[in-house]
């Protein structure tokens, strides 16, 4: 039997002891369950100590000789010192690092991409100049309308200092409806998602499992 | 017919007949081709198609980042395995990497990315090559636009980056036509954030159906050009392709699922219905 079959085999009874959870909790759930998460533990370590640690640190300090690098390798390891209550507040030090840096990396694309641009692509012509055809330049026209009177409702949903009542209520009803269709679609993607996992099991265990299954039978 | 007690009885019906009925209702169209299924291609796929489609042949290479686990591989790979499909039978070359921070992306690539090029004959680090993998996503990102060999000194393989023929003359994003990031987390939209806003990367997402509502603004606003959406989108994908895959395999699936599921909705709220009336009277 090939190692290939080998690991097949295993990975389709591992599926099959995680899908007896559908039945009731049993140990071979638990064993299932408790090898997934060691085993992504383990590639984790190792993916990071060959992909990180041994060529951004290890080789870059005492291969190349680059001692500028020890800074964040002090740093980082002052992490660990939350390990030792008396000495924990130096973990700060690293915290205080990483997150003035971060910030200063991200905050001016942030603002670009999250605000300045959102902003930009809901102010658009509400008339669909470049729409070829009658009925495409009045569904194109609405659906501009749509999004610039749907964006301002869900804003006026939220804006709490002002009673909804009358027009401003009407308004905020209609952004309340915005969002729950938005929920609604999120919903929907989500219910996709999840039959698509399980159609990805299903995949595995007809073609390759199954293959597997019969080559070590016979 | 006594409808209360057939009613009542559904409303207790044992989730282990759903569970059975779901089960089935996936199993079936893998062994016999029903329903009848027609793919519509959306435009966010086609923008995808189109941009891809757009690339230069044996120039600048398509950055594919695999910012999925193995969790989220049912919906993604079959998009992975179509666009590179779609890139070497074009002659496009493929420049692929990895962010997603459990490091598990990477064993995908290994597994997905030669086998695909073998198809189409293609020469690793001369037709496509694979970086490896980078914890954390955003500070990687910001990295490749100022120096991709910054970010990656080596490749997956050990490989170092002036030694790749595929790499001569990429130095940051100004010598990438495009990225396709297929993300089942957040990840996606970064990219359109970071490098997008700041560089002026044109990025295209491949996203799991839970994240295509979020990421939707981003390709209204232009900052995402194209967006395959789920499995649904895999297989729109393989249509364009003309090249039917696990996407259009799985979809015949899903609508039967789904009919299954709208049918549970409507029985149980009909039931719900009927046994509360029937309380209030």
């Amino acid at each position: 039997m090939s190692s290939e079959v080998l690991w097949t085999l295993l990975a389709g009874f591992m599926t099959l002891a995680i899908f007896s959870f559908l039945y009731r909790d049993n140990p071979l759930y638990k064993i299932a369950e408790h090898l997934s998460v060691g085993v992504s533990i383990g590639f984790l370590v190792v993916t990071y100590y060959n992909n990180v640690f041994k060529p951004k640190v290890w080789e870059t300090i005492f291969t190349h000789g680059q001692i500028d690098y020890l800074i964040p390798l002090a740093l980082g390891l002052l992490l660990f010192t939350r390990f030792f209550p008396k000495v924990g507040w130096l973990s700060r030090w690293s915290l205080a690092f990483y997150i003035g840096g971060f910030s200063g990396l991200s905050i001016p694309s942030t603002l670009e991409g999250r605000v300045l641009q959102q902003t930009e692509g809901s102010i658009r012509s509400l008339y669909a100049e470049q729409a070829v055809g009658f009925w495409p330049t009045v569904l194109q026209s609405w659906d501009a309308i749509f999004l610039v009177v749907g964006t301002l409702a869900c804003l006026v949903f939220f804006l709490f200092s002002v009673e909804h009542k009358g027009p401003v209520g009407k308004l905020a009803y209609f952004g309340r409806l915005c969002i729950m269709a938005g929920f609604g679609a999120s919903f929907g993607y989500t219910v996709m998602a999840r039959v698509s996992l399980l159609i990805g099991r299903i995949q595995f265990m007809t073609r390759e499992f199954w293959e597997a299954l019969r080559a070590a039978v016979s | 017919m006594d409808f209360d007690r057939l009613f009542q009885s559904m409303l207790r019906l044992d989730r282990r007949i759903v569970y059975s009925l779901i089960f089935i209702a996936v199993t079936f169209p893998f062994y016999i081709a029903w329903p009848p299924f027609n793919v519509e291609v959306s435009k966010e796929v086609r923008s995808t198609y189109d941009i891809i489609e757009a690339i230069p042949p044996n120039g600048q290479p398509l950055l594919i980042s695999i910012d999925y686990d193995p969790a989220s591989a049912a919906e993604l790979s079959p998009m992975l395995v179509a666009a590179l499909r779609h890139a070497f039978s074009r002659d496009i070359r493929v420049l692929v990497i990895s962010l997603q921070t459990t490091g598990q992306g990477a064993g995908i690539a290994t597994q997905i990315v030669p086998a695909v090029a073998a198809e189409y004959g293609k020469k690793q680090n001369v037709d496509w090559a694979f970086l490896g993998f980078q914890p954390n996503p955003i500070v990687a990102m910001m990295a490749m636009g100022e120096d991709m060999r910054r970010a990656f000194p080596r490749d997956y393989f050990d490989t170092r980056y002036e030694e790749i023929p595929l790499l001569a003359g990429v130095q940051n994003y100004s010598q990438i036509p495009a990225v396709l990031t297929l993300a089942s987390t957040a990840v996606g939209e970064s990219w359109a954030i970071y490098p997008g806003s700041r560089y002026g990367l044109t990025v295209l997402a491949g996203l799991t159906a839970v994240y295509v509502a979020d990421i939707q603004p981003f390709y209204q606003s232009g900052q995402i050009r194209g967006i395959i959406g789920g499995l649904k989108g895999a297989a729109e994908y393989e249509k364009l392709l003309e090249r039917p895959g696990d996407g259009t395999a799985g979809m015949r699936s899903q609508k039967v699922v789904h009919y299954t599921m709208i049918i549970f909705i409507v029985l149980g709220n009909i039931a719900y219905l009927w046994t509360r009336r029937r309380r209030i009277a």
